[in-house]
């Protein structure tokens, strides 16, 4: 068989499957008019992939996916990951892990008596400024700018606020399917101070420099705050997914930086 | 997975399957413990591999072994997958090899099942969807197992010459050629039972 000839017989095969380019699929059609054998071919491979392509897919059994799931172990989820990842060396060592939790033990069987011996006596003024006094700390965060959320797949809010060198972010969403969040940032310039979900469990959240990323389901409420370097006001970049689209993009802290904050 | 149309395809809509990102954002997320997302993984290959398993084993149950085996093998070893290549050709990597083995563990093509099925080429003998199946099955497992896979790739799970090269690990000029020999060594088969 001439070079020719098999190089146009592959042609045929790239055709029936769809990676034959414009130019090829020309130059097969001049070819194909003067060879009658490499028509025959063709016709036989067309009718083969006629007939592959007639046989039903088979339906997958109704509870495979559930057996599969439910046969799936249980994975650590991320936050823990990374708490055994970050535990000091000292920790991994036996006896100095039992010295601090004898020490814990010690200090809270100091406290416990001490609260015993206080509650014997009225309650001083002390307590209640002490409760104050913490209150008075949660409000130094100011509102400085606001982003809504209104699409048919994802509603709500989220607030962003500043205390010093700390960023707020308040997260008020509501999706019938998990909603993605992903916060972009100068990760030269902050770094995350605490992440807390409330309603359920945390169900995924992943930190890695300059990106933090977290699951919100149902109606959910999602806090992240971020420290950054003196004086850095940092600009954050939001993303929301759900079902694996980008439903909204937008920024946050760009307000707060040229002066209008709320 | 979506369909859409191919204009260099003579006859078929051709598969397209989705981003190859999206993949591998949900393999680093469930990495970090997200079920949901490897539930989307699962969602999104267990009909294929399911099909591929069976069209490779023509047996349902065996096919539904391999298929949760495939998963529990891909959760268990998530950690090993290098991102650096697509997850489609990892997660269908582990089904051929989890095929092989079983087919190898259970050498069940029954010559005389093969026979029952024999059809005769006249028009009032036209063959059903499910009749030709069986026959299409029939002739299948008559192939070598490095032709059937080639076949059910293209043809059961729409993949291209470059992908099929990533799958099975070899250079896509011997994807061609298994593939030519595969589909010539098919139509003899098919001829031969009166289907072509």
């Amino acid at each position: 068989m001439s070079e020719l000839r098999v190089k146009y017989l592959e042609l045929i095969h790239a055709e029936i499957d769809g990676e034959a380019s414009d130019k090829e699929l020309a130059a097969l059609q001049e070819y194909l008019a003067s060879d009658h054998e490499a028509q025959k071919l063709r016709a036989a491979l067309a009718k083969l992939n006629n007939v592959l392509n007639q046989v039903e897919e088979v339906e997958t059994p109704a509870d495979l996916h559930t057996s599969i799931l439910t046969a799936l172990p249980p994975r650590r989820p991320a936050l823990e990951i990374v708490a055994q990842n970050s535990s000091p060396w000292r920790l991994r060592i036996p006896f100095i892990r039992y010295g601090y939790t004898l020490a814990a033990g010690l200090l809270l069987g100091a406290v416990l008596t001490g609260v015993a011996l206080k509650n014997l006596s009225p309650p001083e003024k002390s307590d209640i400024y002490g409760t104050l006094a913490v209150r008075e700390n949660a409000q130094r965060y100011v509102a400085v700018e606001h982003m809504n959320l209104d699409f048919p797949v994802l509603r709500g809010s989220v607030e962003l606020s500043r205390s010093g060198s700390n960023s707020m972010m308040v997260f008020d969403l509501y999706g019938q399917q998990a909603v993605e969040v992903e916060v972009g940032f100068d990760g030269s310039q902050a770094g995350l101070m605490s992440f807390n979900q409330q309603l359920g469990a945390i169900r995924s959240f992943q930190v890695k420099e300059g990106t933090i990323s977290f699951q919100s389901e149902g109606k959910q409420r999602s806090t992240v705050v971020l420290a950054s370097k003196k004086h850095a006001q940092l600009l954050l970049n939001l993303s929301f997914y759900v079902g694996g689209k980008l439903v909204h993009q937008g920024t946050l802290g760009g307000a707060a930086r040229a002066g209008s904050g709320k | 997975m979506r369909a859409t149309y191919c204009p260099h395809q003579l006859f078929f809509w051709c598969v397209v399957f989705m981003d190859d990102n999206e993949d591998l954002r949900l393999v680093s997320e469930s990495r970090q413990g997200s079920r949901d997302s490897f539930e989307r993984l699962l969602l999104r290959y267990e009909k294929p591999i399911f099909n591929a398993a069976y069209r490779i084993l023509r047996d349902y149950e065996d096919a539904r072994d391999v298929t949760q085996n495939v998963f529990l093998k891909a959760f268990q070893n998530l950690e090993h997958f290098n991102a650096k290549h697509r997850f489609f050709s990892w997660i269908y990597r582990i089904a051929l090899n989890e095929s092989i083995n079983l087919s190898k563990s259970r050498r069940r093509f029954d010559a005389a099942e093969d026979a029952r099925i024999e059809v005769r080429n006249t028009p009032e003998n036209l063959l059903s969807r499910k009749e030709l199946g069986e026959v299409v099955q029939a002739a299948l497992m008559s192939l070598e197992f490095e032709h059937r896979v080639v076949i059910v790739l293209r043809h059961f799970n729409h993949r291209s010459y470059q992908q099929m090269g990533e799958i099975l690990e070899i250079p896509e000029k011997t994807v061609k050629s298994r593939l030519f020999t595969a589909r010539a060594l098919l139509r003899e088969i098919l001829s031969g039972k009166g289907v072509l």
